[in-house]
């Protein structure tokens, strides 16, 4: 404190005020011109700073004052000199607790107190500086006041920064503390007490003292500017991280040095969290067994791990910085070009699988999951992750291999095999299947079974019968037939066997559907059933004929010979009678012979057309007179057959009257015959444009006996007598109905073979049902709605 | 017409059958002889030699058939004529009936004018 040493010469001050200055004015007196000067300048300088100056003695009262001090304390000199200070001042009553100048006197040593005092609502800069007397002993202290008030803001200010300041900061000199601010206490648990004036090396754990030391003389001596971190030592024990920077300067007129110190713990501790989870990450990365490949922006590879190193065969070394195309790409991979690929990679997540090469040239499989990383919107890089499916792809080759073959051997399977699961969904259906029901390969698949396929009468039955099947109420397996509908809206019967399909936990998941179209078979059958119908029927009226020839003919006989005898004209005549009405019966029985028998007769070699324009000549007349216009589309050539030409005759005219029996009721129409040739056949069509006959009909017409007619108008033999005829000659007969109306009869007969060979032609494989055959078009064929 | 001693076997076994037979051919001057099965008419034949058989064929015991093929073992040259409903002889068969043995065939019923105009061709066309 250079300012001390200047006290004896603060007399000169006190001279302006003679009363109480006399003493001092006596040193000033003793100065020597220069120090007087100094001294003049110093007071000077007092008065422009605006101080107020007062002199107390060591009983505290003011021993002097000066105007401002007066003007200040709003009181006149007089009132102030030989008032104690603390009553003057501050209105108290005895010294108050923290006087310094209270301080300054308890003490033996001499110095100087600095004080900001608050007074009267302003902030005074106080200074007490001990006046020694002659023998050097402090009598009395003069006291500089400064009015600070309007200076308040910056020193508040600087106050705040040193009390608010986050970091710790402290001022070492001598290696002593002898400053240190709130948080530097806050971070080092200590009190003021405890720092001051200690070596600052105690906060410093052991084992960083020589660092820290090292480090501050290199920061102090201006050879380093690194701020350094060591572990410090809490009055608790703790270890705290601190960063630390030292700068020297000079504090109290000698060389010090501040410290700045910051407790970086938790930041150290984030720190050190971080380098773990990297470092963590890291090992994951590079431990995994999937491997992984980072790609920057440019498709440069930022990355691979040891998985992938070791999957495609290539070293990190030889992968690092490459862009696409990679080297494990196969001319197949996609996508091909670089720019695809940078494409490709900003879009977002993607799993595929793709086929790569290794580098020694084998294939491999992977399922590859991709994702780029974004951070703050922005692409950063381009993750994925692999994982290596050649086994399982071969697994799935050879799964698919098989299901193919399944499928192969299902599709050549001569039945219709579907599956359908528990939602009535086709989820399989064969190629037969497909074929029945008029569908492409695949084309039914996913739709409902019912609504699609099954005919809208039966639907609610059928998905009864469906969902009891589901539920196990009808026993593993049932056979029924139904009608499908066919693409086109046909129906098809078919015969199913069906049965539930269950999974390895014993859950129905669904319907196996095997069915066979039997919608010719079930024709067929009924064909055959109704041919046989016929057959037992002829074999019963010969039967029956054989036993009413017998008595017949001895009516006959003994009829003819009565009446050759000698009897009445009157019984002749009724004799004649019974002979006429027995030969009436004679006829019958022929016809229904002719039915019956279905056997060939006397056959020879001959032209068709004969027996046909016998009878169209025979009826010429009858027709003209009923107004039936008869026109023919013969084919050229003779029609040879091997055949009786008079049973020929008895089916044509037979035919033919059957058609004018037709048109008989509209009083007239046509008449159309044609002949062709199919194959080794002979067919005559003989057509009319009558009413045609009523469904119900058309199976019947060739039964004998069957007849439209009133009673006594025919015998309803005639189309049974043609059937037996054409039977007989290995021919066919049908009867159907013209989509514009009216009936065709149809006869095929087997053409003779030519001269040559002599032989008559062979006889073409034809199912049973097949020589009568009954169709109708306008009823509609089998299982019609 | 050669109303002389011809003689006619009549074999049926419908009495009423064989009387009418008789009646029309003996009026016809013919002499007849009847039977009403065929072990009957084996007897007579061989006993009588009659010159035209007309043949019932079905009939209990030894049928028509049999009856003329036993005939033609012992006697070819005898006439014979079936005389039958039986249904499957009709004109495809009769070829081959006729050469199983018979001569003629005549369906039931037929009139007693076919009935003596067969015998009467097959008397004029006897065999040698």
């Amino acid at each position: 404190m250079r300012e001390m040493k200047s006290n004896g010469k603060t007399k000169k001050h006190v001279t302006r005020e003679p009363e109480a200055l006399r003493q001092g004015a006596g040193v000033v007196e003793r100065l020597t011109e220069e120090q007087r000067w100094a001294f003049e300048k110093w007071h000077d300088s007092l008065n422009t700073l605006e101080n107020v100056m007062l002199i107390i003695d060591k009983d505290y009262n003011i021993e002097s004052i000066d105007e401002r001090g007066s003007k200040l304390l709003n009181k006149s000199k007089d009132e102030i000199i030989g008032q104690k200070c603390y009553q003057a001042i501050h209105g108290e009553d005895k010294p108050v607790q923290c006087c310094p100048l209270k301080q300054a006197l308890t003490t033996d040593k001499v110095q100087s107190v600095e004080r900001y005092e608050e007074l009267s609502g302003r902030l005074f800069y106080m200074r007490y500086f001990p006046i020694p007397d002659n023998h050097g002993e402090v009598t009395r202290y003069s006291v500089l006041m400064r009015d600070m008030t309007e200076n308040k803001p910056i020193e508040d200010l600087l106050k705040t920064v040193s009390i608010n300041s986050p970091v710790g900061i402290y001022i070492v000199q001598d290696r002593k503390f002898c400053y240190v601010n709130y948080q530097f206490l806050e971070d080092t648990g200590y009190s003021e007490d405890e720092l001051l004036g200690t070596d600052p090396l105690q906060i410093v754990m052991p084992e960083d003292r020589d660092m820290v030391r090292d480090h501050a003389i290199k920061m102090l001596k201006g050879r380093s500017s690194t701020q350094y971190e060591y572990r410090a030592i809490t009055k608790d024990g703790d270890t705290r991280w601190a960063l630390e920077t030292v700068v020297p300067i000079m504090y109290k007129g000698r060389q010090a040095t501040l410290g700045n110190y910051m407790d970086i713990t938790d930041h150290k501790q984030m720190e050190i969290a971080l380098r773990e989870s990297e470092e963590f990450n890291s090992s994951l990365l590079k431990n995994s067994p999937y491997p992984v490949l980072v790609l920057n922006a440019d498709t440069s590879i930022k990355y691979v791990n040891p998985a992938l190193e070791k999957l495609t065969g290539f070293s990190r070394a030889e992968l690092a910085g490459i862009k696409a195309p990679y080297p494990w790409l196969t001319p197949e991979s996609l996508p091909k070009t670089r720019r695809q690929f940078k494409i490709a990679m900003q879009r977002g997540p993607k799993w595929f699988a793709e086929l790569f090469q290794k580098k020694n040239g084998e294939y491999f499989w992977v399922e590859i999951r991709s994702t780029p990383v974004t951070y703050d919107g922005k692409f950063m890089y381009y993750m994925s992750s692999w994982v290596d499916i050649t086994d399982r792809k071969q697994i799935e080759d050879a799964l698919r291999r098989e299901k193919e073959r399944a499928e192969r051997y299902l599709n050549v399977a001569g039945v219709m095999l579907a599956t359908v699961n528990v939602d009535e969904e086709i989820t399989l259906m064969n190629k037969k299947g497909c074929e029945i029901l008029g569908y492409e390969a695949g084309e039914l698949t996913s739709s409902n079974w019912f609504t699609t396929l099954v005919p809208e009468r039966i639907r609610a039955e059928m998905k009864s019968v469906f969902r009891k099947l589901i539920a196990g109420e009808n026993g593993p397996v049932i056979y029924y037939e139904n009608p499908l509908l066919t693409r086109d809206g046909e129906e098809r019967l078919i015969a199913f066997n069906n049965s539930v399909v269950k999974d390895t936990d014993g859950r129905v998941i669904g319907v196996l559907i095997s069915g066979e179209d039997v919608t010719e078979l079930r024709k067929t059958q009924e064909q055959l059933q109704h041919s046989r119908l016929l057959a037992s029927l002829g074999e019963m009226t010969a039967g029956i004929a054989h036993e009413v020839n017998n008595p017949l003919g001895c009516i006959l006989l003994y009829s003819e010979l009565l009446a050759s005898s000698d009897v009445p004209s009157q019984m002749k005549k009724d004799l004649k009678v019974i002979h006429e009405e027995a030969k009436r019966a004679t006829k019958i029985m022929t016809d229904l012979l002719t039915y019956g028998r279905r056997t060939k007769s006397q056959t020879r070699r001959l032209n068709l057309y004969n027996p046909l324009k016998k009878v169209l000549e025979m009826r010429r007349y009858e027709q003209k007179v009923q107004n039936i216009t008869v026109s023919t589309n013969l084919a050229a050539g003779p029609l040879h057959v091997n055949g009786d030409s008079s049973q020929l005759m008895q089916v044509f005219m037979n035919l033919m009257l059957n058609a004018e029996e037709a048109l008989r009721a509209s009083n007239g129409g046509n008449i159309i015959i044609t002949t062709e040739t199919h194959d080794e056949w002979a067919r005559v069509r003989i057509a009319d444009d009558g009413p045609g006959i009523p469904p119900k009909n058309l199976n019947q017409v060739f039964y004998p006996f069957f007849t439209t007619k009133e009673i006594g108008e025919g015998t309803g033999l005639g189309l049974s007598t043609c059937y037996g005829i054409i039977t007989g000659h290995d021919g066919l007969i049908r009867a159907e109905n013209n989509e514009m109306g009216g009936a065709t009869f149809t006869i095929e007969l087997p053409l003779a073979r030519t001269q040559k060979n002599g032989n008559s032609p062979k006889k073409r494989k034809r199912r049973v049902g097949d020589n009568m055959t009954v169709t109708s078009k306008a009823g509609g064929s089998y299982g019609s709605k | 017409m050669a109303a002389n001693n011809h003689l006619i076997l009549v074999v049926d076994d419908e009495p009423n059958m064989c009387n009418i037979l008789r009646r029309i051919l003996e009026k016809e001057g013919y002499q007849v002889l009847t039977a009403s099965d065929g072990e009957t008419a084996l007897r007579i034949i061989k006993a009588r030699e009659p010159e035209v058989i007309l043949l019932d064929l079905m009939m209990p015991g030894i049928d028509g058939r049999e009856v003329c093929w036993r005939v033609r073992e012992f006697s070819p040259a005898t006439r014979i004529i079936y005389f039958t409903a039986k249904t499957e002889l009709t004109s495809p068969l009769k070829a081959k009936e006729l050469h199983d043995g018979a001569d003629a065939f005549i369906a039931k019923p037929a009139s007693s004018k076919r009935i003596i105009s067969m015998v009467d061709n097959m008397l004029n066309n006897r065999r040698q």
